[in-house]
């Protein structure tokens, strides 16, 4: 089993839906979140929200976190200082954890202006508390409905509505990763929020500046476009009869370890003119047989990379670049840990980019035309460049040119990837080495073993180039060969 | 070469704003100038950037990281006398401000490394005056 089947493995059932990374990512390393797991989020929250109800255990264990130790054989939570009593603290952590995942965690974590880390303590409950006392709220240390309205209306004063509409749907735990590609703010937008549907009945929802005035408007838009019924989707024509069962078995096995979200799939399924219901099937893998025998490219129903760049390039076509994304995403199993969103951007200038640094650890990644323009394996490249952004803001890499330098690595290295042409691959190695002589040395003392890997890399692929091809690149060679370790 | 470099943004912006500003490069003198047309926003320190800002004598407070081309011999093109060539950006998407008054120069570079430039395209930095920028 390679690492990648044994991470989806741990996920879940093999094409079961994915557990959505908000859900996964939730920050839970004490006694209290493990009490929280055990009596389940809602049923906590409400526990402590109303102050009262059936399970008296769990209040007696708010009431006395020592009692959450021994029950659980974990150490106690630390009290830190601030306006709340010990059994509101434990509440807020309990309630807020409950409630938000790792990246709104952050966001509150930056408006109440306490250490930035995805996990929500005691000290974030006590700075919330703080922070609702400079609202004029009641110091409850709980992230509800009115001091969340105080979150947005602060992350809204600094342009950062993206990750307020994020936290709002994590609030309402509204289910924008079942159909939803993308939500996001616009604010071009001259309504509260619109809704654009691609095959499948997946949505790219985007919500207007006059909608970011609290919570509850925010999250109702959100449901107003979810209530906005899809397209009636094409009728589906009589299934093909290309494989057969022992190849559609292995064809469905092989696509179920490959896509595991079931938007991914349904985009699949509409693309190859199949019932969208984001389930891999006998059905779904015939059509995709038929798509590859009108491609003229191998029929066995397998969505490998020839068939997903023929799907990708169709999707462009079709302006259904959201969808193209996601399945990139999902069959090269990017991982979305800290991802806010992801997006096609018909309005960004450069290939792709990924903001912001206002929220630490949080990203925004929007995916450019020119990004499709560049081909397949180009695209391939600038999404899993941009994740690898995701992954060096949660992980705090704050030295701009060394996140462009393991930027440009990922894509020199291509993992798991197809590679661009010599072309493409000598651009990324050039900006590489731009960014690595711009990076500090202190860090570059760190990240030398990750520069010996590039370099390597572009002296093997200038060595399988002919002398023609090879000729135009000895300059940016010979920039790699001048370098030493500092 | 006499070239201008002007900055178009408002007296005072809130930052909740995703509002555009444009630079725009003038040709000032009586000749020709070879300018890099593509006008596309980043930071002094970062590449394949045409234009960025200094902020409060800071040279770099970026908030996204991005993936773009070198410009290719086909951004590049002569700009006659009194002629203007301008990009706009969406300054918030770019650029982090605190609430308060900001001291703000915009800076131009046809020439930056890695770019495809002919060799006479119009050499080195090019400053604007410097704005007052007052945000809420």
């Amino acid at each position: 089993m390679t690492k990648q089947q044994a991470r989806r493995a741990a996920r879940g059932p093999t094409g079961g839906p994915r557990v959505p990374a908000r859900t996964r990512d939730r920050g839970e390393s004490t006694a209290a979140s493990l009490l929280q797991r055990q009596a389940g989020n809602r049923a906590v929250a409400g526990l402590v929200t109303r102050a009262g109800g059936p399970a008296a255990t769990v209040l007696r264990h708010l009431r006395d976190p020592a009692a959450v130790s021994r029950s659980v054989g974990m150490p106690v939570v630390q009290r830190a200082p601030g306006p709340l009593t010990p059994q509101q603290e434990s509440g807020a952590v309990i309630f807020n954890r409950g409630r938000y995942d790792q990246n709104s965690v952050r966001v509150i974590q930056v408006v109440v202006g306490t250490t930035v880390d995805g996990d929500f303590g005691p000290i974030s409950a006590q700075a919330v508390a703080t922070f609702q006392g400079g609202q004029g709220l009641a110091q409850t240390g709980l992230v509800d409905q009115p001091t969340l309205d105080a979150v947005v209306a602060s992350a809204v004063s600094t342009g950062d509505q993206d990750y307020a509409i994020y936290a709002v749907a994590d609030f309402f735990d509204l289910p924008v990763r079942t159909d939803t590609l993308s939500l996001r703010f616009d604010p071009a937008l001259a309504v509260d929020s619109a809704n654009r549907f691609e095959p499948g009945g997946l949505r790219v929802i985007t919500i207007g500046a006059t909608a970011m005035v609290s919570a509850q408007a925010i999250g109702d838009q959100v449901v107003l476009q979810f209530a906005v019924p899809a397209p009636a989707a094409p009728v589906v024509g009589p299934r093909p009869d290309l494989l057969t069962p022992p190849q559609e078995a292995s064809a469905v096995s092989f696509d179920r370890s490959k896509f595991s979200d079931p938007r991914a799939v349904r985009a699949i399924q509409a693309a190859v003119d199949g019932g969208a219901d984001g389930i891999w099937g006998s059905d779904t893998v015939e059509r995709v047989a038929a798509f590859q025998d009108t491609a003229a490219i191998l029929v066995d129903g397998k969505v490998g990379p020839v068939t997903l760049s023929h799907l990708v390039s169709q999707w462009d076509a079709n302006g259904e670049q959201d969808s193209a994304i996601r399945a990139i995403v999902d069959f090269y199993d990017l991982n979305e840990d800290g991802l806010v969103d992801v997006s096609f951007d018909p309005g960004e200038t450069a290939n792709a980019s990924t903001g912001s640094n206002a929220i630490p650890g949080d990203s925004v990644v929007r995916i450019a035309p020119r990004a499709f323009a560049q081909g397949f394996a180009g695209l391939v490249h600038t999404i899993a460049h941009e994740f690898e952004h995701v992954r060096q803001r949660r992980v705090g890499i704050q030295d701009q040119p060394l996140r462009e330098f393991l930027g440009e690595r990922i894509e020199i290295l291509s993992i798991g990837m197809d590679e661009e042409d010599l072309t493409g691959f000598m651009n990324d190695a050039g900006r590489a080495i731009d960014e690595w002589d711009n990076v500090p040395a202190a860090l570059q003392r760190v990240n030398f073993a990750r520069f010996e890997e590039v370099r390597s890399k572009v002296r093997a692929r200038l060595a399988a180039a002919s002398g023609f091809e090879r000729l135009p690149h000895l300059l940016t060679l010979a920039r790699y060969e001048a370098v030493v370790r500092p | 070469m006499t070239v201008e470099l002007t900055l178009v943004l408002p007296a005072a912006l809130r930052r909740s704003d995703h509002a555009p500003v444009t630079v725009r490069l003038r040709n000032a003198g009586d000749q020709p100038v070879v300018v890099n047309t593509r006008m596309a926003p980043g930071y002094a320190t970062s590449r394949a950037r045409e234009v960025w800002l200094e902020v409060g004598g800071r040279e770099d407070v970026s908030r996204r990281d991005y993936e773009r081309e070198h410009a290719g011999p086909d951004d590049f093109a002569p700009l006659p006398p009194g002629a203007v060539v301008e990009g706009a950006f969406v300054l918030l998407d770019w650029y982090r401000f605190a609430a308060g008054a900001h001291r703000v120069i915009a800076c131009y570079e046809a020439d930056e490394r890695g770019a495809a430039y002919p060799d006479d395209v119009l050499r080195g930095v090019v400053r604007s005056p410097v704005y007052e920028l007052a945000v809420r």
